[in-house]
């Protein structure tokens, strides 16, 4: 009997494995890239994280959107909001980390996975470089390694660290892609495309290029080092956009659209800021951008943008909204809201884009003249840029902007290289119209554009475009637009020692106003 | 559907019991049917069944006659007698036996010491190995299965309450095929399992408890019951208790929340043909414990409804005015007198149950060896819940046989059929039948509820005539009618034990056994529901088979007429499988019809659980002088469910016995014995897989692009490669006491006990990737004390009263759970809390003993007084504060059981009682938020406070604010049982009949004490450890009464 047991003893005895379950050798890895491309661009919790943490907070912030209610869009009048301000931390490691830590190390030395591994050393910085520009210092280097290290409390790594560590891991990874090597089949990105390998070096570039302009005020000579490195290796036309397509489904809708429209369409508002900037400028997309909902009129000259910092009723008429002599008669319906075009379930989501790279080009080329060192000027980087950003629009079906179109707008709209900060500002301004969607980006690059040179005492902490702060009762940022996030609550009971290392480390502490380390003065 | 079910399984019952009787029946005529009636010489040996030595001048008389021989020397006897006669063996201080003669020229035969001596008693220990009572070094409690069958519960575990010490059995409120809470010595794990290992005739059971819906957050759901309930109580000759981890130590990873130790009854030889029957009726009835106000009836700011909108808002309000007589619009639309109308709405909602319970048992026993029992019980329980029931048939057989002089043969089998219908759902369920039941407002007749077609839906008689304008909580006749649910269970569990033994007293034995249980537990929530009106159904197929293989080898010597040594090695294999099938969705296509492939949304799955453990173990007895004994174990353990790799683990055990009174004459002492052990065993994992990292996917992106399956890797919680078995290390002293000729009994036991490396899911830091870990962390000790006196104060021929009294004392506090403070375990949801939050949940707590109960408690100034916010004139509930109230065990328990015999009649009844818990009653919270309570009579109709707010929220406030005022002293004291007997002389019946008695019981008779309010404060809704010292509206309190009848022919 002993005998027949010690043959047993071999499968389960010496496993415990699940036979209906799949172990790391019989799984193909390219799954997990799906799954963090997908996540990338919401949570799969009904796209709670973005929500609160996106539209209820840092749109408001740079005046994408505005709201009357306090409580969800809390951003709009710069309310501390901790458990939604912390949500995206929240979700973030769990389900974009922990997957890309399995990506990792599921493809380490496996030279059939060799492409994929690459990939995955560039989605970690792209994943990481929108959690430190929400927060600062984040657990970085143990991050997601519960189960592979037995870190349960990782360490909080300094913005510094983490993108120093960023920006030579992109840039290694992306010069290792090969040609020659393997297809990775789970890339929804550039899957389809017909050099794969090829748009996942300029994606690569292209990022690195984004990671290294962060860096304008703290360390110009770092940014300008790695600048160099990307000089026409970066995105070439909005074919090279990464885009994810969504369809209809609770994991693969699009989860913004799901919450804001199916959850909270009557609360939330394009600001006045937004609207008014695209009326001044005539702008083509404003009329897929906009929409006035209960007559569906899309019309650019009806669009009407919500002022920032009112409620409904209260005791203070100074901020009641409906006390504006332009309250529309209709209510809060007389506003301007997202046009399903560019916002519906099965809207895509432009992860990283031709536009914006061209941008930050022509915003390098404007800082630092003659940095490009090539026949493109920043004139012309900023005309890619501005034109793509109108042409992108093509990615979502339905949109009306044209070739025609965007040649006109640049036409009407040329950079004025002559003065640097009015070029970068209208860099900028662009860069801020051509990153709505993506409010954690718009928010960074303001941040990163703030410049001292700003002479105007109301926005002399402003990037570009200069935003006016709103001053509601009882902010909680003495009426100055927030620099960060505060981390959520719950760190203090899951990861205390780690945290107060981090928040001893931030100028005036756990605040939204503390500055993090890129984000100087 | 459910008539084919029946169809089948009849067929299928039939199949089987005719299979059985065949087998019964042939055996029987080959064994009978040998010899004839001539005139033979029988010859034989007669030996001591416990110590297994021979007994000179053993009186060996024929049947009938006055001829008789005595015993040799050595036990030998030869008596010349007809071939169809019967033996009879008596000899003082043994109980005397008959054996038919049935043509065998040679008989030997065991005879068994009388049990009124406890120097002779033999007890029944690890792997059914039978000891002599002074050699066993720990403690052992034992239970007669008479004792389990007069007063009758479906589960046979639940008649242990209040009979152990030790012991804490509790049942749960949860219908008829409810789950039973048994607890030996504290807790063994802080997060999972803790009930013993249940182990019938050396067949370990499955025990599992299947849930469908989530216990841990207080939701709740539908109880389906569990493994050991399935046993008929007519079967069992005895249990044996094993608490200790010395007493279970040969059970190694198994045994650690330790064994209950049932053997079946087997064959009897007897004067008559050896079929006894067993019929027992009983009615059970609801017991109201509630005492609500009756001064104000339904409405809200002391006004009565006016219209049906206000009538429908404000059924989960009596708030109104007060009672007045006058016609008053309801929520159906009728006006019915404002007064007085739900008292006794329970006794009208539930209804009057009866149970019915019939054994029919054929038992043959040839001689020592050869013998056979075949049973069929059947039990129709018409729950007092309506709509609710459950029905089992079980089979049961036990055979032993004899192949010549060195082969042994024991075959057991039980098959039991059970139909468990609608058990009724409980807690924050929705569906929940008694939780509208219990609170409607004092104006409200329950009965107008059921609507046109009594059973709570409208005149279409589908839609639900939902009476509140939440339809979350379900018309109790709509849940009770038209909501369906069942559990059909087959289980069938059987073993094979082929032993040698060799001359020389070598022995050989292997066991093959079986448990194999097979449930489909559906649910349907009809078409019409108001929360749900397309419905929603699923279908669960669970397979659950456990297979042990066992070897044992050993012999017993005898160095000298001192010292002897017992000797015994084994291995056994375990497998256990688990299998589940699901198909479950939403919205039927077409209205009520309740069909898996009528679902327009279906989700399925398949899950496999596949443990395996290897064991081998080694015992050795040594005995010195009848007076010093001692017993060394060891086993080691071979999980699949722990670190791959290094998955073997030895556990040692030592126990020691001293039998003083052989060496010190104490007068008036029968047996003093003095006992010492300590033992370290190991507890398994309570699931397979969670030591390696497992991937899948998560659906499918499928887009213009391609396709993209989503990775997942894991499920949130880190596995962990290292896992150990939890460790219970555990020291016992006792002594068991006999004076006056087994006038007075005194049995103790100390001991102290320590699990460490309980492996609980340990909550880290999700930037780690995950939300908790699987780690070896928990660290509990407990101390406790136990004592079992029994006394006989009278004893004369006519007369007797016997008395046994047990009590126990447990103290546990947890040490460690690796560095975290606390883990939380169930809560209960305040549907009317402030932030929706939990009102009370329970947690793990280091420094405490375990299952504290968390609530609010008001701000208080530093004298401890409530502060009263000026504006509500009452607390207010958003700067209320937590606070611990206390752990959900009662550290003291105990019962007393009185016996009197007076000729033919006997009479006994059982008091039991338990101290020193709490328990949160959430029955009690939400009467008060509703103003049902009577502690929210005194209303101000000005209003509270200079907001002047009403009363509903100013005793709301209060609710809110001092949760604590809902949690109690979970104690009571119960008049649990008595039972009347008489049996009939058998001479009336010319012989004819052996054994006819009658006897007459009642269960739940009353309760002395209890704190509680409005409930019974043994109101658990589930089994598992996680809602513990939480009651959420369930099965109310009953009482049973009723007859048993047993004849033996």
């Amino acid at each position: 009997m002993m005998i027949a047991l010690a043959s047993c003893k071999k499968e389960l005895l010496k496993e415990n494995t699940n036979p209906e379950a799949v172990n790391a050798a019989g799984y193909n890895p390219n799954f997990l890239l799906s799954s963090v491309q997908l996540n990338y661009t919401g949570s799969p919790n009904f796209g709670a994280d973005t929500w609160q943490t996106e539209w209820g907070g840092i749109a408001g912030y740079i005046q994408h959107v505005s709201s009357t209610n306090t409580s969800f869009y809390y951003g709009d009048k710069y309310l501390s909001s901790l458990g939604n301000e912390g949500e995206y931390f929240d979700q973030v490691y769990i389900t974009q980390v922990q997957p890309l830590v399995e990506l990792f190390e599921l493809t380490l030395n496996k030279p059939q996975y060799a492409n994929l591994h690459r990939m995955a050393e560039i989605m970690r910085a792209l994943v990481f470089e929108r959690v430190t520009d929400i927060y600062g210092d984040v657990p970085y280097f143990q991050a997601g390694l519960g189960y592979y290290d037995r870190i349960y409390t990782p360490v909080y790594d300094k913005q510094q660290d983490i993108y120093m560590d960023m920006l030579k891991q992109v840039s290694g990874a992306t010069d290792s892609l090969d040609e020659s090597a393997d297809k990775p089949t789970g890339d929804i990105y550039y899957s389809s495309a017909s050099d794969q390998i090829a748009e996942w070096k300029e994606f690569g570039n292209s990022l690195l290029l984004r990671i290294a302009m962060r860096l304008t005020k703290v360390d110009p000579t770092t940014a300008q080092k790695w600048v160099k490195t990307v000089i026409n290796k970066t995105m070439q036309s909005n074919a090279d956009n990464a885009i994810v397509q969504h369809i209809i489904g609770s994991v693969y809708q699009n989860r913004d659209a799901w919450v804001i429209l199916q959850e909270d369409s009557t609360d939330i508002r394009l600001s006045d800021t937004y609207i008014n900037s695209m009326k001044n400028t005539n702008d083509p997309r404003l009329s897929n951008v906009a929409w006035l909902y209960p007559a569906s009129d899309t019309t650019s000259a009806d669009q009407l943008g919500m002022p920032r910092g009112y409620i409904i009723g209260g005791l203070n008429p100074a901020f009641d909204i409906t006390k504006l002599s332009t309250y529309p008669a209709i209510g809060l319906d007389g506003y301007s809201t997202f046009n399903p075009v560019i916002l519906s379930l099965t809207s895509p989501t432009l992860v990283l884009t031709y536009a914006e790279t061209e941008l930050l080009l022509a915003d390098a080329d404007t800082r630092w003249p003659g940095i490009l060192a090539d026949p493109t000027t920043a004139t012309d980087h900023y005309k890619n840029g501005v034109a793509a950003a109108i042409t992108q629009y093509q990615a979502y079906p339905g949109a009306t902007t044209t070739a025609a179109q965007a040649t006109a707008y640049v036409s009407n709209h040329s950079l004025n290289i002559a003065v640097m900060d009015s070029a970068l500002n209208q860099i900028n301004t662009e860069y801020w119209k051509c990153t709505f969607l993506d409010e954690y980006e718009t928010w960074a690059n303001w941040r990163r554009t703030s410049t001292t040179a700003n002479t105007n005492s109301t926005t002399r902490a402003s990037g570009y475009p200069a935003l006016v702060p709103t001053n509601y009762p009882g902010n909680f940022t003495g009426g100055t637009i927030p620099r960060r996030m505060q981390y959520p609550a719950d760190q203090q009971f899951t990861n205390l020692a780690n945290y107060k290392a981090a928040v001893a480390r931030l100028p005036g502490g756990d605040v939204q106003i503390a500055r993090m380390w890129w984000d100087t003065e | 559907m459910k008539k084919n079910f029946y169809k089948l399984k009849l067929i299928h019952v039939l199949q089987i019991a005719a299979l059985n009787v065949l087998f019964v029946l042939l055996f029987s005529s080959v064994a009978v049917g040998q010899g004839g009636g001539t005139t033979m010489t029988v010859k034989g040996k007669v030996t001591d069944a416990v110590s297994n030595e021979t007994i000179p001048g053993v009186n060996v008389t024929i049947k009938g006659t006055t001829t008789a021989v005595a015993t040799d020397a050595n036990g030998d006897y030869s008596i010349t007698a007809g071939s169809t006669a019967t033996l009879v063996f008596s000899f003082v201080g043994y109980d005397s036996k008959e054996i038919a003669i049935a043509g065998r020229p040679t008989i030997d035969t065991k005879i068994q010491p009388s049990a009124t001596q406890l120097k002779e008693v033999s007890i029944t220990t690890a792997l059914g190995i039978t000891k002599e009572k002074r050699a066993v070094g720990y403690s052992v409690s034992t239970v007669k299965g008479a004792t389990l069958t007069e007063v009758r519960q479906n589960s046979v575990v639940n008649e242990l309450e209040g009979r152990v010490a030790g012991v804490n059995v509790s049942g749960v409120a949860t219908g008829p095929d409810g789950a039973t809470n048994v607890i030996i010595r504290g807790l063994t794990s802080l997060t999972g399992n803790n009930q013993p290992l249940y182990v019938l005739n050396g067949v370990p059971l499955v025990n599992n408890n299947y849930s469908p819906t989530d216990v841990q957050t207080g939701y709740g759901g539908r109880d389906r019951g569990d493994g050991i309930g399935d046993i008929n109580p007519d079967d069992i000759e005895s249990m044996s208790i094993l608490k200790g981890a010395a007493a279970t130590a040969l059970y190694g990873y198994r045994g650690a929340n330790g064994v209950v130790l049932i053997t079946t009854k087997k064959g009897k030889s007897g004067d008559g043909i050896g079929i006894e029957v067993h019929s027992n009726y009983q009615g059970e009835s609801v017991i109201d414990e509630t005492d609500f106000q009756t001064k104000y009836g339904q409405g809200g700011s002391g006004t009565k409804p006016t219209d049906l909108n206000s009538a429908l808002g404000s059924m989960e309000s009596s708030w109104g005015a007060p009672l007045d007589g006058s016609l008053t619009p309801q929520f159906d639309g009728v006006s019915r007198p404002y007064s007085e109308a739900a008292k006794g709405n329970l006794s009208r909602f539930y209804k009057q149950g009866t149970d019915l319970n019939n054994t029919a048992a054929f038992s043959k026993s040839w001689d020592d060896d050869d013998n056979t029992r075949f049973s069929f019980g059947e039990l129709q329980d018409n729950s007092y819940v309506p709509n609710s029931g459950l029905q089992r048939f079980s089979f049961n057989q036990n055979t032993n046989l004899k192949f010549g002089k060195n082969i042994t043969l024991a075959l057991t089998s039980q098959y039991v059929s059970e139909y468990d219908k609608n058990p009724p759902s409980v807690s924050d369920e929705v569906g929940n039948l008694n939780f509208g039941a219990l609170f409607l407002p004092p104006n409200v007749n329950i009965t107008s509820l059921a609507g046109p077609n009594g059973n709570g839906t409208m005149a279409d008689g589908v839609s639900e005539l939902n009476p509140f304008a939440d339809v979350y909580t379900t018309n109790p006749y709509f849940s009770a009618y038209q909501f369906q649910a069942a559990t059909h269970r087959n289980r069938f569990t059987g073993s094979a034990n082929l032993k040698y033994t060799s001359d020389d007293g070598y022995f050989v034995g292997f066991q093959v056994a079986d448990d194999y249980t097979n449930d489909r537990n559906t649910n349907v929530t009809p078409t019409g529901t108001a929360y749900e009106p397309d419905g929603d159904m699923y279908d669960q197929d669970v397979k659950q088979t456990e297979l042990n293989l066992d070897l044992t080898f050993g012999k017993n010597y005898k160095f000298n007429k001192d010292l002897t040594m017992n000797l015994l090695f084994g291995g056994n294999y375990r497998q256990s499988v688990q299998e589940t099938v699901y198909a479950g969705g939403q919205t039927f296509a077409t209205p009520s019809l309740y069909n898996i492939g009528n679902l327009e949304v279906l989700q399925e799955s398949y899950t496999l659980n596949q443990e395996e453990f290897e064991s081998i173990y080694g015992s050795a007895d040594f005995g010195y002088k009848n007076f010093l004994y001692l017993t060394v174990t060891g086993r080691n353990d071979w999980y699949s469910t722990l670190a791959p790799g290094k998955v073997n683990y030895l556990y040692p055990s030592f126990s020691g016995s001293f039998v003083y009174s052989e060496l010190v004459k104490i007068p008036g002492m029968d047996i003093g014995k003095l006992r010492l052990s300590y033992a370290d065993v190991g507890g398994e994992a309570d699931n397979p897989y969670q030591t390696l990292q497992t991937y899948g996917i998560g659906g499918t992106l499928s887009v213009a692009s391609g396709n993209y399956p989503l990775g997942t890797a894991g499920s949130g919680l880190v596995p962990n490669s290292a896992l150990r078995p939890s460790k219970r290390k555990e020291f016992e002293i006792g002594t068991e006491d006999d004076f006056f000729n087994n006038r007075l009994r005194i049995d103790l036991a100390y001991y102290h006990k320590n699990v460490i490396d309980d492996i609980l899911p340990v909550t880290i830091d999700y930037t780690s990737g995950y939300n908790s870990a699987v780690l070896n962390v928990g660290n509990v000790r407990d101390d406790g004390f136990e004592f079992e006196v029994g006394g006989t104060p009278v004893k004369t021929s006519k007369f007797s009263w016997d008395v046994d009294l047990n009590g126990s004392y447990i103290d546990s506090k947890i040490l460690s759970l690796g560095g975290q403070q606390f883990i939380n375990l169930g809560s209960v949801e305040g549907d009317s809390t402030p932030d929706g939050n939990s009102v009370a949940n329970v947690q793990q707590q280091v420094g405490k003993a375990p299952s504290q109960i968390i609530a609010f408690d008001a701000a208080r100034d530093s004298k401890g007084n409530i502060i009263i916010d000026p504006e509500f004139g009452s607390p207010d509930p958003s700067v209320r504060v937590t606070k611990d109230y206390g752990s959900a065990f009662d550290p003291w328990s105990g019962g007393i059981t009185n016996t009197f015999k007076y000729g033919h009649f006997d009479l006994s009844f059982l008091i039991d009682a338990k101290f020193g818990g709490k328990i949160f009653s959430n029955t009690n919270y939400i009467a008060y938020v509703e103003g049902l309570s009577k502690e929210t009579l005194s209303r101000n109709p000005a209003g509270y406070g200079t907001d002047q707010i009403p009363a509903s929220q100013y005793y709301s406030n209060y609710a809110n604010s001092d949760v604590g005022q809902f949690i109690y002293n979970a104690g009571f004291i119960k008049f649990r049982s008595v039972n009347l007997g008489y049996n009939f002389p058998t001479k009336l019946f010319n012989s004819k009949i052996h054994t006819l008695r009658i006897s007459f019981f009642c269960h739940n008779v009353f309760t002395i004490k209890k704190w509680v309010p409005n409930v019974d404060p043994e109101s658990s809704y589930s089994a598992s450890i996680y809602s513990q010292g939480l009651e959420n509206p369930s099965v109310p309190y009953s009482r049973t009464y009723g007859a048993n009848l047993s004849i033996q022919l």
